[in-house]
């Protein structure tokens, strides 16, 4: 990804090249797909930063001429689109971790998966579920009753959900775990799609040689 | 909610898949000259009748919409590699390799640009045929379900997202049965280990 970025950056008008918006599109697209929460792409915020400066040169060609205004359009167009995935993008994780926000608050190794403000969200929202519930009813509870920490209550990502993805590179044969903890042996060759469990393909999403679908 | 319901169940909508194919590639012929476009995602241009030039499709469409260019359809859409497609669909089992957003793009060229694609109304009932095929396929397929892995090769995307939703419900399903019920050749004592395990969720 760091490799991609900087690539990318120096070399713009190779049309070639994987840009920003195609790369955060592909996490968009993981991370809708993916039970877990993945780690945060931080294109977020160049492209933030991209779709400021771009609004600058549009602001700036605004009464030169109708071709200009044409491209202008153009330019808006795509900007929208960029900002339809960051939403998109956002919100996905947001949702999740509001479902996962007790998983989450016990769990640091989450934390590096997050960014800082969507740290800053996961404990306000975690400090908030748990006043309300404690206001609207546990206060009235038995003290042994008012744990709202007990393991079994914590709502955690399914890992064994199943997901479709497609292999970027030939990986070859590979053991995964099936049912009981058996194992049984898959050949993934590149454009292969496989319905798998998410388990089975983590650590290569991860390295980026699977990408969901 | 930071999302809506209809889209939480891991599955996109048929807008949303749209937008997606929409990134892909396709060659045009503008009609009238424009500068170099800088945008986000790349720099396209200048545009310079009659050179030909590699545009994102939603670029395409735009720009064909405003009759600024005509668009050249891709290698696969056209009447006889479709006729050939639709034969060996037929005649094999497998699914044969389709671009894998062929129904997206094929749907937004015939919608916006049909004028540029010959016997567009032949191509319309062929890639008709096509997708009911494939969807033969796929309902046939039902039978190999089951909780460890499926190959799908050749899926287009559109495909996938519909048969999702019954996928992943009786992937899950199995999976879940399979936890609770014990295997027939099991001893014992794996039985007991998977009961033990599965009261600790």
């Amino acid at each position: 990804m760091e490799y991609d970025r900087e690539n990318n950056s120096t070399s713009n008008d190779d049309t070639e090249e994987i840009s920003d918006v195609i790369l955060l599109m592909k996490s968009w697209i993981n991370e809708r797909c993916s039970p877990d929460i993945l780690p945060y792409n931080n294109l977020v915020n160049d492209l933030l930063e991209q779709l400021e400066v771009q609004s600058e040169i549009i602001e700036a060609n605004k009464n030169e001429n109708v071709n200009a205004a044409f491209q202008n359009m153009l330019c808006q167009q795509e900007m929208d689109r960029v900002k339809f995935i960051l939403r998109n993008y956002l919100r996905t994780r947001l949702y999740k971790i509001e479902k996962y926000a007790n998983y989450i608050y016990h769990n640091s190794a989450y934390y590096e998966r997050l960014s800082d403000k969507e740290i800053i969200y996961c404990e306000h929202y975690k400090e908030l579920v748990d006043a309300h519930l404690f206001k609207s009813s546990l206060e009235t509870a038995p003290t042994f009753l008012q744990n709202l920490n007990e393991p079994n209550m914590i709502v955690k990502p399914v890992l064994d959900e199943p997901v479709f993805c497609r292999v970027k590179e030939d990986l070859g044969d590979v053991q995964i775990q099936g049912s009981q903890g058996t194992s049984l042996t898959v050949t993934l060759k590149k454009n292969n799609i496989f319905m798998l469990r998410y388990k089975a393909i983590e650590s290569f999403l991860e390295e980026g040689k699977v990408e969901l679908l | 909610m930071a999302l809506p319901k209809y889209v939480q169940q891991n599955v996109f909508t048929p807008a949303e898949i749209e937008f997606i194919s929409e990134y892909e590639q396709i060659t045009i012929l503008p009609l009238q000259r424009m500068e170099t476009l800088t945008l986000l995602e790349g720099t396209y241009g200048p545009f310079r009748p009659p050179i030909t030039i590699k545009v994102p499709l939603w670029l395409a469409v735009t720009l064909k919409k405003k009759h600024k260019c005509s668009i050249q359809p891709p290698k696969w859409l056209n009447i006889d590699t479709l006729k050939k497609k639709k034969q060996k669909e037929e005649s094999l089992e497998t699914f044969s390799d389709l671009p894998y957003h062929y129904l997206e793009i094929s749907t937004i060229l015939l919608d916006c640009a049909s004028d540029d694609i010959p016997y567009s109304d032949e191509i319309k009932i062929l890639l008709k045929d096509i997708q009911e095929i494939r969807k033969r396929k796929t309902k046939s397929g039902l039978d190999l379900i089951n909780s460890n892995n499926i190959q799908l090769d050749n899926l287009g995307l559109m495909e996938i997202n519909e048969i999702r939703p019954f996928f992943s419900k009786a992937f899950n399903d199995m999976r879940k049965l399979e936890e609770v019920l014990p295997n027939s050749q099991d001893s014992q004592t794996t039985q007991s280990f998977n009961t033990s395990r599965n009261s600790a969720y």
